[in-house]
């Protein structure tokens, strides 16, 4: 097996899957002579023409409406919006027609795209260009929303993404496109979208989180079991929506104590609904309080302040300790 | 190139102490986001309201 960044590993789902399927395009801003602006797609127009890797104009909503349409026409377009920043724009294509048409059509029309959607801090980038917003995705029906968390899952789950009938909202941690290296088979490989995964085991805390903040999570449950002896079980969503409530029920059944970690804001985020989840479903077996370890609700600071805003193994440890202590 | 950017890095500096990101968002901070400023100011990070 060949070891490669998460960028290379999209790169190869997006190849494989134009191999294997002329109905796959591939568009957005700078996606084809530039490769895109962290290079994901690099080398696709020399190798799949420009016909189906299109450079677009600086049209977020364009960008969205016509993969909505080629979508709607039996194509499987893949597009890119540079930054999550940048969605907005293309919001009411999203929210208004992309998700809402298989509904409104009383299933007789499907809208099987694929939005690929950096999102996040540490790159040092300005504003608009850091930021953490899965969850006005997730909050919309008709939209599935993965996150992975590294360059095996992200290609797998591509793959999958890039198959599924429905819309789907891929979101890219910039921080992790290439912090490190994973092997991934050559040979095709898929996960299915709505199943988190058990990342480490443990007994004592289950800690949830998705993206770029899995690595710091697992070096936080790293450090409590170093320093406290404890043995924190980590879950990787991968999905955001659908969730997956039976793995969440089934460790915090086992733990009782249950920390959420994600970079996006605290309020109206990711751990609020997780939490109702647990409330739901599990709310007998906890033995206290769950904690979150967000991003603070703030404008997501410019790049020297970015590192203040983003949790750090330190807070993850000590919302750990809380939820253990408590 | 090298030095726009250090310039820029100097300019985000010049903008104060972390917890000035909580300033400047509305015209009065209501008591969650004062929650979370005073618990970072004192390292509390997460740990408030």
């Amino acid at each position: 097996m060949a070891e490669m960044t998460m960028a290379e590993a999209i790169n190869l789902a997006l190849t494989q899957e134009m191999q294997r399927d002329e109905r796959v395009f591939v568009l957005g801003e700078d996606v084809g002579v530039d490769g895109g602006v962290f290079r994901v797609t690099d080398g696709l127009l020399d190798r799949f023409g420009e016909e189906r890797v299109m450079d677009t104009p600086l049209a977020e909503a364009g960008i969205v409406g016509m993969s909505t349409g080629m979508a709607l026409a039996g194509l499987r377009p893949v597009c890119e919006l540079q930054f999550s920043g940048f969605s907005y724009f293309a919001f009411h294509q999203l929210e208004g027609q992309t998700a809402r048409l298989r509904w409104r059509s009383r299933g007789r029309y499907q809208v099987p795209l694929v939005c690929r959607i950096p999102y996040g801090g540490g790159v040092r980038a300005l504003e608009h260009h850091s930021e953490s917003r899965e969850v006005y995705y997730a909050h919309t029906p008709g939209l599935k929303v993965v996150i992975p968390s590294g360059p095996r899952n992200a290609r797998a789950l591509l793959v999958s993404a890039i198959r599924d009938p429905d819309p789907v909202i891929f979101f890219e941690g910039k921080m992790i496109y290439r912090s490190f290296r994973e092997e991934v088979p050559e040979e095709e490989e898929t996960l299915p979208i709505g199943e988190s995964q058990i990342v480490r085991s443990g007994d004592d805390v289950t800690m949830i989180t998705y993206g770029a903040m899995t690595h710091r999570t697992l070096e936080a449950a790293d450090q409590l079991a170093e320093q406290d002896g404890v043995e924190a079980e980590v879950i990787d969503l991968l999905s955001l929506s659908p969730l997956d409530d039976g793995k969440l029920s089934e460790s915090v059944r086992k733990t009782g104590r249950v920390v959420i970690v994600h970079e996006a804001h605290r309020s109206f985020g990711a751990a609020g609904e997780i939490i109702a989840r647990i409330n739901e479903k599990s709310f007998y077996f906890l033995e206290a309080p769950v904690q979150r370890v967000t991003g603070y609700d703030v404008i997501t600071p410019y790049f020297a302040r970015e590192q203040d805003y983003i949790p750090d193994v330190d807070r993850i440890v000590a919302g750990a300790r809380q939820a253990l202590n408590d | 190139m090298k030095a726009a950017w250090d310039d820029a890095s100097e300019q985000m500096e010049s903008l104060g102490d972390p917890e000035s990101m909580f300033d400047h968002l509305l015209a009065e901070r209501p008591a969650y986001l004062e929650e979370q400023r005073q618990a970072m100011k004192s390292g509390r990070g997460d740990q408030h309201g």
